[in-house]
């Protein structure tokens, strides 16, 4: 689903983000991209949807190199890819049914299709009762589910998550993992980047661990917790010692 | 299809930020106010020019034996002649002398020295000096005269008024998309957030674009149309009264200038409106 080959990102003020980054993220796959704050994780998502264009290397979703886009062509590889943030993102002055209806409208599908395709994917996320409310009348758990239903309406083949449950209380979080969950099950390649050692230490998925624009970890059903002191990052590997990794 | 989606949104927007809307309708109203009313103003100076300019004709002077008759058809063969107008040395004489009001007299002279003439009316200033020229060679003419220098300098200003005239305009169109643009720009700056989430979804360029250039097409319009209005109203109450007052200005009709002036100001509004808002959210749209 994603291959990313050699992949360097410096920004317009000299500060290089990523540095040589390789990775193969398959369809169907759900993966943690966890890391310290500037560690780079936010980048490459931002890569993975065409914010951000690379320095050098390439990004490849479903065999089409991003760095070769037309900016035309950008709104439409934006409709196969999902993107949830910390910030939920919202239209405020239009209802959850609407947040999410709009994300059907801007592609043109006819008006008739949307309110059942709208109702169902609501129902997904356990919203179906708070349709019609605005995202000031509704949790911040509730705001991300909107979010989630607007990414998925289009049925897209990658759902990125950037700090999903960042602003979030557990019992919510909990939520949004288990719908995220469900979307991988239903065959969308799923990435998540977070800070929430819990969720990765429960979900027991791909971790993909940055440190300052590397990758340095890539472990299959992997899971990470701050080291006593707080002062980094270590993540363990099933039956590896926990010096596995590293941090600071 | 789209389009309802676009007037629903136009309209949301309006009744989201109406402080915004008036502020920008307000500044095309102004600007085109001042647009308005300068245009009249150049279109009178120009029409003075050119009324002055009528005044100025070429007069063919004739020998003594000229034949009057051949003289003035080929007089009026001349490309750019509307008229060639006889005036006998003796109607020229009484001319003269009532001009001199009395400081000559005719019993004084003993034969009257001037000539038959031929006043030519032509059809703009910039034919006179071609028109002299051909009259010159005809056979009979002796001399020919047309002003050449008043001509000359009437031709000059007219050609400085459309000038300035031509920068003015321009200064105060370009002026009036940026002053419009940037106070779109508050509009689209408070709606920046909307933007990038509509990028974020997938809304193609032209998709976001459209209903602020509708938005503002709409606030130039509403804008310029009131403008339009009173410059149009106050230009037809005051034209006539100018008229009566004074009486020897050629000011051009109400009814020859507006038809033309007021659906090209609205017009104007609603571009300036469109290139203002497209200027603002393409700042907006980067990739």
């Amino acid at each position: 689903m994603i291959d990313i080959c050699d992949l360097d990102l410096v920004y317009d003020n000299g500060h290089q983000a990523l540095h040589g980054v390789n990775l193969q993220i398959l369809k169907g796959e759900f993966v943690f991209l966890v890391g310290t704050t500037g560690s780079g994780k936010s980048s490459l998502l931002k890569l993975m949807y065409r914010e951000l264009k690379p320095s050098a290397g390439a990004v490849l979703v479903g065999g089409v190199d991003l760095g070769d886009l037309a900016r035309r062509e950008i709104p439409y590889l934006r409709r196969s890819v999902g993107v949830i943030f910390q910030d939920f993102r919202l239209l405020g002055n239009k209802t959850a049914a609407e947040n999410v209806a709009y994300a059907l409208e801007i592609t043109g599908t006819a008006k008739r299709k949307i309110p059942s395709r709208v109702a169902q994917v609501l129902e997904l996320v356990g919203l179906s009762d708070k349709a019609k409310r605005l995202p000031s009348q509704l949790s911040g758990g509730e705001q991300q589910r909107v979010a989630i239903a607007r990414s998925l309406v289009n049925e897209p083949s990658l759902l990125l998550a950037d700090e999903p449950t960042g602003n979030l209380d557990p019992d919510s979080t909990w939520d949004i993992m288990q719908i995220l969950s469900r979307v991988q099950t239903s065959g969308t390649t799923v990435v998540v980047a977070t800070h929430n050692q819990q969720v990765v230490d429960l979900m027991r998925k791909r971790v993909l661990v940055m440190k300052r624009g590397h990758l340095v970890h890539d472990l299959a059903r992997g899971a990470y917790r701050l080291d006593g002191r707080g002062s980094g990052l270590h993540v363990e590997q099933p039956g590896a010692p926990f010096s596995a990794v590293e941090a600071r | 299809m789209y389009s309802a989606y676009f007037f629903r949104e136009v309209i949301t927007n309006i009744r989201r930020s109406p402080l915004m809307s008036i502020a920008s309708v307000t500044t095309v109203l102004v600007l085109t106010l001042i647009l308005g009313y300068f245009a009249t103003v150049m279109v009178n100076l120009e029409a003075l020019a050119n009324s002055l300019l009528r005044e100025v004709q070429v007069v063919a002077y004739l020998d003594d034996d000229a034949n009057q008759v051949s003289v003035a058809q080929q007089l009026e063969r001349i490309p750019g002649v509307t008229s060639a107008h006889f005036v006998s040395k003796e109607t020229a004489l009484n001319k003269l002398v009532e001009r001199m009001q009395g400081r000559i007299r005719v019993d004084d002279l003993s034969r009257n020295p001037l000539p038959d003439s031929y006043e030519v009316a032509v059809e703009g200033a910039e034919d006179l000096e071609e028109v002299a020229v051909r009259a010159r060679r005809i056979a009979g003419v002796a001399y020919v005269k047309y002003g050449e220098e008043i001509a000359k300098k009437m031709l000059h200003f007219n050609a400085l008024v459309r000038t300035v005239g031509i920068v003015i305009l321009t200064l105060l169109f370009l002026s009036t998309v940026l002053i419009v643009s940037n106070t779109i720009r508050l509009t689209v700056f408070a709606r920046r957030k909307e933007i990038e989430i509509m990028q974020m979804v997938g809304a193609a360029e032209w998709f976001i674009r459209w209903p602020f250039i509708l938005e503002g097409v709409l606030q130039g319009l509403l804008g310029s149309a009131i403008a339009a209005t009173l410059v149009g109203g106050s230009y037809a109450m005051v034209v006539p009264k100018l008229v009566e007052t004074i009486t020897f200005l050629p000011v051009v009709q109400a009814q020859d200038m507006l038809p033309h002036l007021l659906p090209a100001l609205i017009l104007n509004g609603g571009l300036v409106g469109a290139i203002g808002s497209l200027v603002s959210v393409n700042k907006f749209l980067k990739v």
